[in-house]
């Protein structure tokens, strides 16, 4: 159990998302950066459907209000549990009192607070992410804030773990050492996110040159990016004709290119239809890169093609798997 | 009250020649009675074949030796938990945990293993100063492997 | 084969390096007519692949999509099938192995669908047209040069079909408003619209279900609850369902 001792933190408890429910308006939500709640949930031996609390914007401060196994995953933010540092990508153990503060990340832009067990929140259509747009799910289909106390849904305790132990918990080497990175061409500078994308039907509608463009320039993340879409500022694309679509479903990822002609990536809470052109979508498998590039750097965009979109889901699903398969054994090593 | 000790010159020869082979800053020698405490000091470590050596270490010039009557000092050797390659410092960062003469509290991660995807923290028994730093970020290390050695805050 | 198929085909054969930029593909797109558009399936990444009617934007094809649906839902790999306004949207549970396949199975699909006729209900919706959650009834009135009370008549004679639910919680695309009322997408969309907000975009009409931005005209409101998240299913309204709004009042 926990209280939110921050305000105005833009904090949401997400899960892996609203599935099965897009036909009635409903998006998906759930977490930007789905893998970093992933290997949180799986540090803390988990269910996969476990809700944990999206962080983000910094510093935020939570306090325990009882002995809570937790993780930190996703962005490196100098979290410190009381005075002590705690690692990123990590799991420890809280004790009653002990306030979590989590800074400013030194790169990425979200991370993940998971909890023993996972958020107890109620279920609602399937999913504990919150929906901002009809205001249910999560924590009272809002944002969290101060005063706000969270339960966590708790877990049998394996082995009695050794204190020192305990206390220092334990974590995994960060994803971007350990899945292959898509490479850019021409090559990308190190502040610049890289992407795969695969096109779309909308791509062959665009001119030569802004397609050129699209694939070579580094588009910047604007400051009115957030979980609905990445607004994107560049080179303006231009179509070879006025392009009017009839409403259809989307998902996260898509890039849609309003009148303006800059780009905007749909992104979880964006809505589940529109009619603006798509140029093309930005595959599954990095849409964790995605999730963490921070406001005003670059995203550099690679062509890819479906097989190799379907292989790169495969090194995601590998690294968890492996990660998995660790956590399990020390766990069970560990007393 | 000092004592008259007598200590045999090769002996001392024969441990001082050693303390440089295996790079080592000190070592102690315990007696009844008596603990020897020879420490290299890094200036003089080259000349330590060479100089005499002073059969009465109390009343003795040469630097490279200290001798210390009764004086016990706790030294920990860190150890590797398991096989697994060391860190230094985190994957996600660049500056080490520990670097020497730095001081540690007893539960403080001085190190992690990285075993496959894992990552599990090297942890400070004691509290105290770091004396060695063992092992070098990237080494692949056994169980047992000394990492470091820590001596007990006084 | 139109160039987006031949693009698509490219796409599933998993073609290492480049596409070209062929200057033949971007003359064919040129071409197209947005009110006759020809049947393109597409992807969207590896989680989806979309599915567009040929043809004009009426009822008939709508109620095929709706037919298309209903044999697609329970194909294996798909998650979820997501009409739209005379589209489909296939979400998968995995991507699937051979996405020209799926493509195949689902021209043969479309080919043998027939007009699923849906005894949908009636729905009235009093509405409050123009005053303060009316704010573009005049703007409307402007661009189409009609009387206000000419707009309200023309919006509330036919009886509309949902086509499809989308864009938000409960939101229905409807068919069947009368062009003579068509007003253009405001150029800059109004935050924090109210649920129950009755607007016109471009050809099309709708109720909003929720708070939240809208580029649309809002011409009126109405206080019909349209989602209701702790109910099985969810939505008021259904595809084949119809809505006829009536006229509450008029504030001037």
């Amino acid at each position: 159990m926990i209280e939110i001792l921050s305000s105005s933190a833009l904090a949401t408890v997400q899960d892996q998302g609203r599935e099965g429910y897009l036909r009635y308006g409903v998006g998906t939500a759930g977490a930007m950066d789905r893998l970093a709640l992933s290997v949180g949930n799986l540090l803390l031996g988990n269910p996969e459907d476990a809700a944990g609390i999206e962080i983000p914007m910094f510093p935020f401060r939570i306090r325990f209000l009882e002995d809570t196994a937790f993780a930190i995953t996703g962005a490196d933010c100098a979290a410190r549990l009381g005075e002590r540092s705690v690692l990123p990508w990590w799991t420890a153990q809280a004790s009653k009192g002990d306030v979590l503060t989590i800074g400013v990340p030194a790169s990425g832009t979200r991370c993940y607070l998971s909890l023993a067990g996972g958020v107890d929140v109620p279920v609602v259509l399937g999913s504990r992410s919150t929906q901002l747009r009809g205001q249910f799910g999560g924590y009272n289909g809002r944002q969290l804030q101060k005063g706000d106390v969270v339960q966590a849904v708790g877990l049998e305790q394996a082995a009695p773990l050794h204190e020192l132990a305990r206390e220092a918990g334990f974590g995994t080497v960060p994803p971007e050492f350990s899945i292959p990175r898509p490479l850019a061409v021409p090559e990308a500078e190190a502040t610049e996110t890289v992407v795969r994308v695969l096109p779309a039907a909308e791509y062959d509608c665009y001119q030569p040159e802004s397609l050129a463009a699209f694939w070579s320039e580094g588009w910047k993340v604007t400051p009115q990016s957030d979980r609905y879409g990445y607004r994107l500022a560049g080179p303006t694309l231009s179509a070879v004709r006025v392009i009017e679509k009839r409403s259809h479903g989307i998902v996260p990822g898509v890039i849609q290119v309003p009148h303006n002609g800059q780009p905007i990536i749909q992104l979880r809470d964006a809505q589940p239809s529109g009619g603006y052109p798509k140029i093309g979508t930005v595959i599954e498998a990095d849409l964790w890169r995605l999730a963490q590039a921070r406001i005003g750097t670059k995203l550099r965009f690679v062509q890819t093609t479906y097989p190799e979109a379907v292989a790169a889901l495969e090194d995601v699903e590998r690294y968890l798997a492996k990660v998995r398969n660790l956590v399990d054994l020390f766990r069970g090593s560990r007393h | 009250m000092t004592h008259k000790i007598e200590v045999q010159v090769s002996e001392l020869r024969q441990i001082t020649s050693w303390l440089t082979e295996v790079d080592i800053e000190f070592v102690e020698i315990s007696r009844p009675g008596t603990t020897i405490r020879l420490t290299a000091e890094a200036q003089q470590r080259g000349a330590l074949h060479e100089s005499p050596l002073p059969a009465v270490p109390g009343g003795g010039t040469a630097a490279a030796a200290h001798v210390l009557e009764g004086v016990q000092k706790q030294v920990t050797t860190v150890t590797a938990s398991s096989v697994g390659i060391f860190l230094a410092a985190h994957p996600a960062r660049t500056t080490p945990f520990v670097s020497v003469d730095g001081h540690v509290a007893r539960g403080d991660i001085v190190g992690l293993l990285q075993i496959a995807q894992l990552c599990v923290p090297v942890l400070a028994p004691i509290d105290g100063r770091v004396l060695r730093v063992l092992a070098t970020h990237g080494d692949k290390v056994g169980y047992g492997t000394p990492l470091f050695v820590l001596a007990a805050s006084a | 084969m139109t160039c987006i198929i031949e693009h698509a085909s490219i796409a599933y054969a998993g073609t290492a390096g480049q596409m070209r930029l062929d200057s033949e593909r971007t003359a064919h797109a040129m071409k197209q007519d947005d009110s006759d558009p020809p049947l393109c399936i597409s992807m969207l990444g590896t989680t989806a692949m979309l599915f567009e009617a040929p043809g004009a934007l009426d009822l008939r094809a709508q109620r095929r999509i709706w037919t298309l649906a209903r044999e697609v839902e329970s194909w294996p790999g798909v998650r979820e099938a997501v009409p739209g306004v005379t589209n489909l949207m296939l979400t998968f549970s995995t991507p699937p192995a051979d996405p020209g396949l799926l493509d195949a199975a689902l021209r043969d699909a479309w080919a043998a669908a027939g007009e699923l006729q849906i005894e949908g209900k009636v729905v009235e919706l009093p509405v409050e047209y123009g005053g303060e959650f009316g704010p573009h009834l005049h703007d409307v009135v402007a661009h189409t040069g009609l009387s206000v009370d000419e707009v309200v008549q023309l919006h509330c004679a036919p009886l509309y079909t949902v086509f499809a639910l989308g864009s938000h919680p409960g939101y229905c695309y409807l068919g069947g408003m009368d062009p003579r009322i068509a007003t253009p997408r405001r150029k800059v969309p109004v935050l924090g619209l109210p649920g129950g907000a009755v607007s016109i975009g471009g050809v099309q009409t709708g109720v909003s279900a929720s708070t939240g931005p809208s580029g649309w005209n809002t011409i009126g409101h109405t206080s019909m609850s349209f989602f209701d998240p702790m109910r099985d299913n969810p939505a008021t309204l259904a595809p084949g369902d119809m809505i006829r709004f009536r006229v509450e009042r008029i504030v001037s």
